[in-house]
């Protein structure tokens, strides 16, 4: 793998018009782990429903309302991303789960790169071991998985090939590393 | 001067003849065209002599016209691209590749290892477990080295590869593995049916022995259908068509590796790319459609170069447009070989004889010979020449003896299906009697075949079980049936006998011609009892080297069941296991090399250890500072016995955001630490913190670590570094596996959150300059052991523990990590005026051993709290994970060693981790080992090397002398055993 020198934007790999891959980092207006109690997640599904007007995700599966990105990461578990300025979200949150739900604040646990491009599902193949195809795959699917030995989330945005991973911050460096060689073959457009 | 490729066709052939492409061998310059193989080139260009064989370096030429290859291995390329043992038949020709012959000196035409056949009678079948047995010590130091001289084929580049390797994960609903004829028909069938497939194919060319063989489809050439299919299918979004692709291997649920070689056709990859890459492909449903590998006669002096198989000859002609030999002699007892005598006398081959051992009444119907050739009932006795073939002799069936003046011999003893991947999984290939050859046995769960590998050899067979198999799994892969016309083919008798044993020669009848193993190596092995075709295997090594007995385990069988007497059909093949063919390591290692072998974690602070000088030292998968030199100081130590000074007088700054952080929250997480932990968590009040103890099933210490009770049901409990994933782990497994009934939930916020210790009789006066004023941090508010959450004077939300490590008054602090980085400037501008410093991980482990502080050294897997002088934190007011088997006689007994102090004595005294104690006047002898030293440290603060260890009868001896043996490093000190904490043995100066 080559060493990058910057972390700025820049074109990396193979030169071309389009580049195949655009990575860029997203800024997630806070993060936060829901964890349900023993045999409370029916008690929390009607506070979420009623406070957010959302039907927590199924596994596998993330929903969004109002600025607020739920994303089922295990079976008690969901993980909460705020996608706009909401201040006070996270202590609203709190007291919208009560005791049905554990609210503990991941914020600056990880760092979040979309990834796009025409080539977006080829860079990431040499990496990620599961199927993204469009039919397996679908809009607002989203796993937990080990990529290049780091173990990251990814979402799938929309269906034009745009996933969002969530990679822990200490290894965010590393796996950056790994997604610029991926990346290089089909022309990489980088603000990471 | 270039070689005239005399031998090449004015006409026909897959090749580019508009590109010419300049390579060399063994030095000498030569040209070839695009779509030549360098087996093909050299051939065309008149060359027949291609290596030396493994053992007894007999002259070898070509075999096959395919990865099966036994003999024509050769290293490619120079520097540090030099790569040994590849195929000269796969081998795709480029403009400037440098081939070179290998296993022989001086040169190829002239070898002197040559002289080894001469000792065959030492060198037979596991001559190595017998012959050179006397005198044993000659083993080890003669007969061993110099063996594994002699032994192995090319030679490695030994410089670093400079190019890059790749793996990739790929999904799809039907993989087919194959693109000949039956492949082709099963990926359009799957393809249509609207399934995702993936086509892989070895070969750089779509059409398997379409490629080779002259055929009709639909009243057209073949190869034009070909063309169109594989238009189709690379038209189709729902199909990816992966050339020079081999599969290697199958695995449980749907697996299979498949290594592309992306690259290996350039003379270096492009910018950007990869030379292979390894796939690994989920597939819900298989098609193997990989042929089948024609077998060769054993007879004697088989391997003579000009003896090659007969589909090879005709893949020359038909698709290389190369002539193999002027007069040629067709040998075998299979169909196959007749049709590949009417290809090659069109290419302008002399057929001098087809030799057919079955009679004529067991071959095909309808078989013809070309006009003109002579058909003999009979078998080849032996290949006549010294150099190369220059004719051979028949054993007539009707008793008579006959040579014949030939150039080449094409051998055909029938089609074997390439089944190899199919036994992967531990299926043993079946004896087919009506086909005459191995089909698979049970197939892997998801795995069907088509065309020759299921012994369908004629096109029409192959068509239609192809788009049978291909339709079939598309509906078991969840998509349609869609069944299409085919177009009529007219296929060619292809009746074959099973094989049969040579009768038997003087000269050797070579069985695998890659390991030099003869007929009579497997009739020895006979007789020493390793009848079982896998004992035989493994003691002459038949079928063992790089192409797996693809092109002699089935002749093998065959002597083995002439020797033992058994009928053939009773012969049990041999299976095979992955990879199928020669993978380069880099392909296995991918892009994880160097630097980047495995991921590399940084703490949110470490651009700011880096802006202050920092050397760094890897910590597990941390990069973590060791120290902080400062100008003057050219060694680790002055700036560690600074660091350490500075803590003990002034205030240091650590970052220990490395250490595991759990937040843990619910009504039942006291219940649940209660279990975890050895020592009992009832009186711990809220905004108190704890040392833990945690003990494995097994009852030996798991990890330590402290835990602090931030709310009435909220705790967060840090572990060690090292540790950080493991105690997560298990505390995962103790809540959903043991106790799924309690009601808590807790996460790792190691990520979250960054910590730094502030440690130091001033650390007090250094933490009052960044938190919130409001925060009272007077001793009597906030006195050891305390744990709060609070604000920074910025309002930064932070935690505060005042707990040490070092044994100084210290605090840590946790802030967000987004914050880590301005929070420690901001407290290194504070402490200015304080003389703070930051200290690395070489000053926090000597703080801790001044200390007496257990850490990942003592911690090590094989202490016992009582090693470690906890054994009264081990609770007996309560059960908890590991309290019963912590009681186990072993682990309680009172002779185990104990951890203790060491101190070393003299001047000259020094300590080492790993040394071991022993009393003084003891001898150094095993039975006299007391113990080892865990951790040592030059302590700047007692002027003298110390260490923590485990001494047997522990504080007991405390005064006594004991000698420090290091007999890796040949050192011996003594030292004084004292106790271990070194440093304010009464904890006062953490309550400071």
């Amino acid at each position: 793998m080559p060493e990058r020198e910057s972390r700025g934007p820049q074109r990396i790999g193979a030169p071309g018009a389009e580049a195949g891959v655009r990575i860029r980092e997203w800024i997630a207006h806070g993060v936060v782990d829901l964890l349900a109690g023993h045999e409370r997640i029916a008690a929390l599904r009607g506070a979420i429903g009623a406070a957010y007007r959302i039907d927590l995700p199924p596994p596998g599966r993330a929903a969004g309302a109002d600025g607020l990105q739920f994303l089922r990461t295990g079976a008690q578990r969901w993980q909460v991303r705020a996608t706009r300025d909401r201040p006070g979200w996270i202590a609203a949150l709190r007291g919208v789960a009560g005791d049905a739900a554990s609210v503990i604040d991941q914020s600056c646990a990880a760092r979040h790169f979309d990834v796009d491009g025409p080539r977006s599902r080829d860079a990431l193949a040499k990496g990620l071991p599961i199927d993204l195809h469009p039919l397996a795959f679908k809009v607002d699917d989203c796993a937990s998985t080990m990529v290049a030995h780091v173990t990251v989330s990814v979402h799938r945005l929309d269906d034009g090939n745009t996933f969002r991973f969530g990679v822990p911050r200490s290894y965010a460096g590393s796996w950056l590393d790994w997604l610029y060689a991926s990346a290089a073959e089909f022309g990489c457009e980088a603000t990471a | 001067m270039n070689a005239s490729p005399t031998w090449r066709l004015a006409e026909g052939g897959r090749i580019d003849r508009g590109t010419d492409l300049r390579f060399s061998f063994d030095g000498r310059a030569y040209r070839g065209h695009a779509g030549d193989t360098l087996a093909s080139a050299l051939l065309a260009s008149g060359v027949r002599l291609f290596g030396r064989s493994f053992k007894y370096h007999r002259r070898r030429g070509v075999l096959s016209a395919g990865p099966e290859e036994p003999n024509a291995l050769v290293e490619l390329r120079g520097g540090a691209r030099r790569e040994p043992n590849t195929a000269a038949t796969t081998v795709e020709l480029f403009d400037g590749l440098e081939a070179r012959s290998q296993n022989r000196w001086p040169s190829l035409s002239f070898d002197l290892r040559a002289a080894n056949q001469w000792f065959s009678g030492l060198l037979g079948a596991g001559f190595y477990y017998k012959t050179f047995m006397w005198p044993a010590a000659f083993w080890e130091k003669l007969y061993e080295p110099a063996i594994r001289r002699a032994a192995g084929l090319g030679r490695a580049a030994g410089l670093a590869d400079p190019d890059h390797y790749e793996k990739a994960y790929a999904f799809c609903d039907v993989l087919v593995i194959g693109a000949g004829p039956a492949g082709l028909a099963a990926a359009l069938a799957a393809a249509r049916g609207g399934a995702r497939v993936w086509l892989v194919e070895a070969d750089f060319l779509a059409g398997g022995r379409l490629l080779a063989e002259q055929h009709r489809l639909g009243g057209r050439p073949a190869l034009e259908w070909v063309a169109d299919a594989l238009a189709e299918l690379e038209a189709s979004p729902n199909v990816r068509v992966k050339l020079r692709t081999t599969a290697l291997g199958v695995y449980d649920g749907g697996v299979y590796a498949a290594l592309e070689r992306v690259a290996d056709h350039l003379p270096q990859p492009a910018p950007f790319q990869p030379r292979q890459r390894l796939w690994r492909i989920v597939a819900r449903r298989c098609v193997l459609a990989s042929g089948a590998i024609e077998q060769p006669l054993a007879f004697a002096d088989n391997d003579r170069p000009g003896v090659m198989l007969a589909g090879a000859a005709r893949a020359y002609a038909n698709r290389y447009a190369v002539r193999v030999a002027r007069r040629l002699v067709i040998a075998g007892h299979a169909d196959a070989g007749w049709a590949a005598a009417r290809d090659l006398r069109a290419a302008g081959v002399e057929i001098a004889a087809i030799v057919d051992a079955r009679p004529p009444d067991a071959r095909g119907k309808g078989l013809r010979a070309p006009e003109g050739v002579e058909v003999i009932n009979g078998r080849p006795l032996r290949a006549c020449g010294r150099r190369e073939v220059r004719g051979i002799e028949i054993a007539l069936a009707d008793g008579g003896l006959r040579r014949i003046d030939c150039d080449g011999i094409a051998t055909s003893a029938g089609w074997m299906p390439a089944l190899q991947l199919a036994t992967h999984l531990g299926a043993r290939p079946r004896w087919d009697g009506a086909a005459q050859c191995f089909l698979p046995g049970d197939w892997p769960a998801g795995m069907s075949g088509a065309g020759a590998v299921c012994g369908a050899f004629g096109l029409g067979a192959a068509l239609a079980s192809g788009a049978n198999a291909g339709a079939e799994a598309a509906v078991a892969s969840g998509r349609r049936r869609v069944d299409c016309a085919w177009p009529r083919s007219e296929d060619e008798p292809a009746a074959q006998a099973g094989p049969m044993r040579a009768p038997a020669m003087r000269a050797r009848s070579f069985v695998d011609l890659q390991n030099d193993v003869t007929d009579r190596d497997l009739e020895l092995a006979v007789r020493e009892g390793f009848e079982s075709s896998e004992h035989a295997k493994r003691y002459t090594t038949l079928g063992m080297a790089t192409d797996q007995g693809k092109t002699s385990a089935v002749n093998g069988l065959a002597v083995l069941s002439a020797v033992t007497g058994r009928p053939f059909a009773a012969t049990v093949s041999t299976t095979f296991r992955p990879p199928c063919v020669p993978v380069a390591l880099g392909a296995l290692a991918g892009a994880h090399r160097g630097t980047h072998f495995r991921p590399r974690r940084l703490t949110a602070a470490h651009g700011w250890a880096e802006a202050m000088g920092a050397v760094f030292i890897e910590s597990g998968p941390w990069l973590r500072a060791q120290y902080f030199p400062r100008p003057g100081e050219t060694d680790w130590l002055p700036a560690v016995c600074r660091e350490v000074d500075t803590v003990r007088n002034a205030v240091g700054l650590c970052d220990v955001s490395t250490l595991g952080k759990i937040d843990l929250q619910g009504p039942d997480a006291l219940e649940f630490l209660e279990r975890v932990y050895a020592n009992g968590w009832r009186t711990l009040a809220v905004g108190r913190a704890r040392y833990g103890l945690m003990l494995r099933e097994d009852g030996f210490v798991l990890d330590d670590g402290t835990v602090s009770r931030l709310g009435a049901r909220h705790y967060l409990l840090t572990t060690t570094t090292a540790n950080a994933a493991s105690v997560y782990r298990h505390l995962q497994y103790c809540h959903q596996v043991l106790w799924p009934g309690l009601d808590l939930r807790f996460a790792a916020v190691d990520e979250h959150w960054s910590q730094f210790a502030i440690a130091g009789p001033r650390s007090r006066a250094l933490l009052r300059a960044v938190v919130d004023p409001r925060v009272d941090l007077a001793n009597s508010s906030f006195p050891y052991l305390a744990a709060a959450e609070i604000a920074l004077a910025d309002g930064t939300p932070a935690r505060l523990f005042r707990i040490s490590f070092s044994g100084e008054l210290a605090y840590e602090l946790a802030v967000p990590s987004g914050a880590a980085r301005s929070v420690v400037e901001r407290l290194m501008q504070a402490g200015q005026p304080l003389g703070v410093a930051p200290y690395g991980l070489e000053a926090l482990g000597v703080l801790r051993i001044e200390k007496g502080h257990v850490a990942g050294a003592e911690i090590n897997g094989q202490t016992t709290a009582g090693d470690l002088g906890l054994e009264r934190m081990l609770s007996t007011r309560k059960d908890y994970v590991g309290a019963v088997l912590a009681r186990r006689s072993g682990l309680a007994d009172p002779s185990r060693p104990r951890l203790v102090g060491l101190r070393a004595l003299g001047r000259e005294g020094r300590l080492r981790g790993g040394a071991h104690l022993f009393a003084a006047g003891a001898p150094l002898e095993a039975a006299h080992d007391q113990g080892y030293v865990s951790s040592a440290a030059y302590s700047p603060t007692l002027r003298s090397w110390i260490g923590l260890g485990f001494l047997k009868g522990g504080r007991a001896r405390i005064g006594e002398r004991v000698r420090v043996c290091d007999p890796l490093r040949g050192e011996e000190h003594p030292a004084e055993v004292v106790d271990p904490v070194f440093v304010d043995p009464h904890g006062e100066r953490v309550h400071a």
